[in-house]
């Protein structure tokens, strides 16, 4: 009996995971392939289908609406930091191309402290310009873009 | 008597003389001189500048404001230098509602605009020089906007024109102040 017992023990167990997971893996859940549809809009397709996919599908429309939720509170942000970098560009444009004219006629009064003291300011606002126009582009797509 | 009377004369003279060379060296400030020949004048790079206040709109400022943006496009519409330079004038010309603080910014880029016209020609540049210099001079304050530092420029490139490097030099430094305050304000 005890051997009986054993031998049946195993076997009922198998029986319970094979029923579980012909369950969980039969041809409604893992074995079809759900299409993305077009008319839909995203998060919006299909009922999940099965226990496995249905907490899947869900965590992941989460996610999305999450990073949707948080990409559209970045939006406004994103495009003032925009502008404020266009002008900040504009402004180091300027700012260089000044300092370019400054320094030509510097180079004519080498020997001149001061001439050649508002060249080495102005060379020295034309980099720290530039400087600040890439910190403000590269802070600005690291916001925009989602990690 | 007469001996005395001599030496007193000549004592008198002599200090007369000294006193007025004196007083002639002691005149001659070597920056006097500085700023009379171009070459070895010192650039003046001083800059102050003023926030832009908006003023309440008012019947009187927006009719100027209106005036001034149809003097630019009669300006666009002119042929030549002269028509242009003439509609600009008449926009310089025209009279400054009190308390309205933006009359300041677009004085300066009608006095800008002018200077740019005038600048091709050889006699023009001497009279947009006197023009925009003294509505940029070092005493005034500038309201912290693009458009002094544009009309800074302008005169840098005037003074250029006429060979007065140390204008130029201190006109271009002083736009390049202007323009690092106004990236400040931004990055602040």
């Amino acid at each position: 009996m005890t051997a009986t017992r054993l031998t049946r023990g195993p076997r009922l167990v198998r029986a319970l995971v094979c029923a579980v997971l012909g369950m969980a893996c039969g041809p409604q859940a893992g074995s079809g392939t759900v299409s993305p549809t077009t008319g839909d809009p995203v998060g919006a397709g299909p009922d999940p289908q099965g226990a496995t996919e249905g907490e899947g599908m869900a965590e992941l429309s989460g996610r999305l609406d999450a990073l949707v939720g948080r990409e559209r509170n970045l939006r406004p942000a994103a495009a003032a930091d925009a502008g404020k970098c266009e002008e900040l560009c504009e402004l180091a444009t300027s700012i260089c191309s000044v300092q370019e004219k400054l320094c030509d006629l510097a180079d004519d009064h080498p020997d001149d402290g001061a001439y050649q003291g508002l060249c080495r300011e102005a060379r020295n606002e034309c980099r720290e310009a530039q400087e600040g126009c890439v910190h403000c582009v590269e802070a600005n797509s690291n916001q925009t873009l989602p990690r | 008597m007469r001996r005395r009377s001599g030496w007193s004369q000549r004592v008198v003279l002599g200090a007369a003389i000294a006193t007025l060379g004196i007083a002639t060296l002691g005149g001659c400030d070597p920056q006097d001189d500085d700023a009379r020949d171009g070459d070895a004048a010192v650039p003046d790079a001083r800059v102050t500048t003023h926030p832009v206040r908006s003023a309440t709109p008012t019947r009187e400022g927006l009719a100027y404001i209106e005036g001034v943006a149809r003097i630019h496009g009669e300006a666009d519409l002119a042929d030549d230098i002269d028509t242009r330079a003439a509609a600009l004038r008449r926009g310089l010309a025209l009279p400054v509602p009190a308390e309205l603080a933006e009359a300041e910014i677009l004085r300066l880029e009608l006095a800008t605009r002018l200077g740019e016209t005038l600048a091709p020609r050889a006699e023009g540049v001497a009279v947009a020089l006197d023009l925009l210099e003294p509505m940029l001079d070092p005493e005034r304050s500038l309201p912290l906007d693009r458009a002094s530092a544009r009309a800074l420029v302008t005169l840098g490139d005037l003074a250029t024109s006429a060979g007065d490097d140390a204008l130029a030099v201190g006109s271009y430094a002083r736009a390049i102040r202007v323009m690092s305050s106004l990236r400040k304000e931004l990055e602040r």
